[in-house]
């Protein structure tokens, strides 16, 4: 009985070693599973794009969007740009007891062929210095006398002293507040009435020259009088950013229905201007655009409490402002030029006070009632790494579906290409029909939604193009309806819900993970 | 003397497979050896006196696959993708594996009177979880039924426990002998626990674009600090924690005739509250996942495949809280059994066992023969059909060397010995100070 058992035993034993085991195998499993997986559910509604701080998209009462920006005073020009009088070059008076007293007349140099008439300084600095031919024994006191000021009702006078046993003497007096009058009685511009003289001439020993060197500086206007001239004036360049939310990122084919730009200039000198502007508009591929407005002519003020205020249209009659907005600035580079008395002399003088301001303010204020035609949006995913050289072939099938809702009348069809980012080259991709426009009414507003279900089914061909891409490119184009001859208005109340899911089969080998 | 040879190579062979042991279904009627008082307190002990020495005492080591073997996956010249997918297919609710694992630290038993008296402490460890087939089937099976979004797993259970008893037994003969009934109390210290309450997920395509997640998940947890930190150092502190509970063994035999006698057993009755380091990780509801929510009005619009790790976690909605108690019942075993003595020292055996796991009975079956070869030598071997699982050959051994007692049992032998379709194995070995009966 026991034999038979150990026998049966024994039997079942060399049974079971029958099978051999392949340890190897472990490194051909495959993980296949497969399944339609829900990846994105993207909605938009146009009022999201409007609670970005930095939105130019305002909404009006009825809901519809506009685009509005302001900037004041892009272009500015002071009283100080407008009557400029840069420092003098120094005047040489020589004084001895031979020729104890000197008066002579002087110009006031200017720029741009300014010829003022009279003028009060703000700031400014009578700059002189007594350079004596050789050292005196007793202290030699000079007076200087500007005759064509009032300084309290008397002309401005300062005595400079040159000390005892020195050579020289160096010292200034500020002009501020001081009244000139450049005009001679009526006869010239720009001039000056100077005196020097020796107030204690008997302590001037013989042979000995004084010489006064004297000149006007770091001149501000208070206020000023006469003709400016006719030169020109830059203003500092700058720029500002235009980016409109949700627009970024696109480029070309945005066509506003009736696009104007409004440049206000304010003026409170009584100074005709023009000031000569460009502007030029980057979009988001790098690509400008000038706005090219006209010469904006800027008449004088009646008063320095009256200031003039110029509105000036600038739209698709006399500038490129369609193209330029078109191209979908995201920054504006402007500088510009302000050409004084651009018709020459007045009959009126040209006056300025210390606040008087030439500035420009520029002002975009206009409904998003467009036309969209091939506006493109062209975006590179770099580092895409979904393959990998150990597992080429692990997607083995892949469905991409994109189901929209769109109630915004607008199309959008998007070409997804794999790049090798290597060479930049495309190895491959898909073209998706991604929106369709929503029907709109006479008035171009939508009225409903349109429905695209698309189901994109990735040959082998792509499928490999996807694995071995390192990079996705986007590029997608946008138009209105009818292929963006159609214009339409777009409202805070649209919007659309784009789903996305992928059914995918796998075929993973953990060994090569 | 070619019986005895035989049966060394068996346990030299034994040997090269695992080291451990344990034996439910060998053990139950091999009386020879004190431990067998852990099947059934009522089983009648052939010595007078026994120890356990600590170290030596037992230790015991449970493995048991119904889903699959190692052949059926890795069979040279197979197709192991094909084996995974038919291995898939097979799994059902049923599936399970075990890996579990005892310990005798201590145990002493004596004959008094009429009565025997047994105490002692065991470290039992156990791993049981259900084979994941509705995940398998995901992986391997090529069927639309199954694909990553349209699964589902009812109720998948999972538990791992380490604890340590503490007993106290003592058993009775009756009716001139004929009639031994046997208890066993408990006192249990558990170190580290974690299980599925509740485990149903279910995810269902609604649409391509839209998939709905139900959730009713809760995983508790204790004792997971304990592993973390210088607890390691701390044998104390990892011993003696604040998780306690009971269990009642209840056993009893009856000799009906000279030849046939019955017995019956059920072992832990009882529970552990655990509330030390207490984690509960819950989910509980229904969510449609349609894919990563994107603002286009906003720039940046995600970071791809982290943003949809990120949702698809959040559509699960895990809650964790800390602290807290809950109480877990043990999983408790039945026997019953029959022996027919064809003479004293010659008895086959017939053998039922279940196991019973949050309300799930795993049957086993099995015959044996009891075989007492000589007053220090005995043998048992059986035949057990184990959850479904055939063909287990067991056998065992005892053999005294003066008051020595080494033995050896395990529930199948040939998967000890040919690993490539094993699906179930229990092994347990030690060595006991034994003093025999003078009529024994």
């Amino acid at each position: 009985m026991i034999k038979r058992l150990l026998l049966a035993l024994t039997s079942l034993l060399f049974l079971s070693c029958e099978k051999d085991i392949d340890f190897d195998l472990w490194k051909e499993i495959k993980i296949q599973p497969n399944g339609t997986i829900p990846l994105v559910n993207a909605r938009l509604t146009l009022a999201d794009l409007v609670t970005d701080g930095d939105t130019l998209l305002q909404i009006d009462p009825d809901d519809a969007l506009r685009i509005y920006y302001r900037q004041d005073s892009i272009f500015s020009y002071g009283a100080n740009k407008l009557v400029r009088i840069p420092d003098q070059d120094p005047e040489q008076i020589t004084l001895s007891r031979v020729l104890p007293i000197v008066q002579v007349g002087k110009n006031l140099g200017t720029l741009g062929g300014a010829e003022i008439d009279s003028a009060e300084f703000f700031k400014g600095f009578l700059e002189y210095s007594i350079v004596s031919s050789a050292p005196v024994s007793n202290p030699i006191d000079i007076q200087f006398t500007l005759f064509n000021t009032d300084d309290g009702g008397t002309p401005f006078s300062r005595t400079i002293t040159l000390a005892a046993n020195e050579t020289t003497a160096l010292d200034s007096a500020s002009v501020a507040q001081l009244f000139f009058d450049f005009t001679a009685g009526g006869t010239r511009t720009n001039f000056l009435d100077v005196q020097l003289a020796i107030q204690n001439i008997s302590d001037l020993p013989s042979g000995v020259d004084l010489d006064v060197i004297f000149r006007l500086k770091s001149l501000e206007v208070q206020r000023a009088v006469g003709f400016f001239g006719e030169g020109a004036v830059v203003a500092p360049p700058g720029d500002f950013d235009l980016g409109i939310s949700g627009l970024e990122n696109f480029a070309g084919g945005f066509f506003l229905s009736n696009p104007t730009v409004t440049l206000t200039t304010i003026s409170s000198a009584g100074l005709p201007v023009e000031v000569r502007s460009t502007f030029t508009g980057l979009n988001s591929a790098g690509s400008g655009v000038p706005l090219a407005p006209p010469n904006l002519v800027i008449n004088a003020a009646p008063d320095v409490n009256t200031p003039t205020l110029s509105p000036f249209s600038v739209d698709n009659d006399n500038s490129n402002i369609v193209n330029f907005l078109a191209n979908i600035p995201n920054q504006v580079f402007y500088r510009a030029q302000a050409s004084l008395n651009p018709g020459g002399r007045p009959s009126t003088p040209n006056f300025v006070s210390r606040n008087s301001k030439v500035s420009v303010n520029f002002e975009l204020d206009i409904p998003l009632e467009l036309r969209l035609e091939q506006m493109t949006l062209d975006e590179t995913i770099e580092d895409v790494q979904i393959g990998s050289v150990e597992s080429p072939d692990f997607i083995e099938e892949l469905t991409l579906f994109v189901r929209s809702e769109n109630a915004i009348p607008v199309t959008m069809n998007m070409q997804v290409s794999f790049l090798d980012s290597t060479t930049g080259d495309s190895i491959g991709g898909v073209f998706l029909d991604f929106l369709q426009a929503a029907p709109v009414d006479a008035n171009g507003q939508s009225n409903g939604t349109s429905v695209t279900e698309s189901e994109i089914v990735l040959n082998d061909e792509q499928i490999t193009a996807l694995l071995k891409s390192n990079a996705i490119r986007f590029r997608a184009a946008v138009n209105t309806l009818n292929g963006g001859s159609e214009r339409v208005k777009l409202y805070a109340t649209d919007g659309l819900e784009v789903r996305m899911a992928t059914q995918v089969r796998l075929n993973v080998n953990p060994e090569s993970l | 003397m070619r019986v005895r040879t035989y049966f060394l190579v068996l346990l030299l062979l034994c040997s090269g497979w695992n080291l451990l042991s344990q034996s439910d279904l060998m053990l139950y009627n091999f009386n020879a050896i004190g431990q067998s008082l852990h099947t059934n307190p009522g089983m009648q002990q052939q010595s007078k006196f026994w120890l356990a020495l600590p170290g030596l005492a037992g230790a015991s080591f449970n493995y048991h696959n119904n889903g699959f073997a190692l052949v059926d996956l890795l069979e040279e010249g197979s197709n192991v993708n094909e084996n995974l997918e038919q291995v898939s297919r097979n799994l059902d609710g049923q599936s399970h594996l075990t890996l579990s694992g005892s310990l005798d630290l201590l145990g002493i038993g004596f004959k008094a009177g009429n009565g025997f008296v047994s105490m002692g402490s065991t470290v039992d460890i156990a791993y049981r979880m259900d084979l994941p087939g509705a995940l398998m089937k995901v992986l391997f099976v090529d069927d639309n039924n199954n694909t990553l979004t349209n699964f589902s797993i009812d109720n998948f259970e999972f538990e791992t426990v380490a604890r340590t008893n503490l007993y106290l037994g003592y058993q009775h003969t009756f009716l001139d002998e004929r009639l031994t009934v046997g208890a066993r109390y408990k006192y249990i210290i558990g170190q580290a626990h974690s299980h599925f309450e509740r485990a149903r997920l279910s995810i269902e395509n609604q649409s391509n674009f839209s998939a709905i997640i139900n959730t009713d998940v809760l995983l508790q947890s204790s004792g997971r600090s304990l592993v973390e930190g210088d607890n390691l150092n701390d044998p104390g502190s990892l011993a003696l924690t604040d998780n306690r509970g009971m269990a009642i063994d209840l056993g009893a035999t009856y000799k009906l005739t000279e030849r046939w006698e019955l017995s019956a057993s059920i072992i832990d009755l009882g529970s552990i509250t655990w509330q030390q380091d207490v984690a509960q990780f819950k989910s509980d509801g229904t969510y449609e996942f349609d894919g990563v929510d994107v603002d286009l009005s906003n720039e940046n619009t995600g970071s791809g495949f982290d943003d949809f790790a990120d949702t698809l976690v959040e559509a699960f909605n895990f809650e964790e809280t800390q602290g807290g108690n809950y109480t877990k019942s043990l999983m408790s075993q039945v026997f019953a059994g029959a022996n027919f003595f064809v003479t004293p020292n010659h008895v086959f055996g017939a053998l039922y066992h279940a196991r019973i796991w949050n309300g799930t009975w795993y049957h086993d079956i099995g015959i044996n023969y009891q075989g007492r070869l000589a007053r220090d030598f005995q043998i048992i071997g059986g035949y057990s059909i184990i959850n479904g699982v055939a063909h287990n050959i067991g056998a065992g051994l005892q053999a005294k060397l003066g008051p020595v007692q080494l033995f050896v049992l395990t529930e199948n032998l040939v998967g000890a010995i040919a690993y490539q379709g094993l699906q179930t194995t229990n092994v347990r070995l030690g060595i006991n100070i034994a003093f025999l009966g003078s009529n024994d």
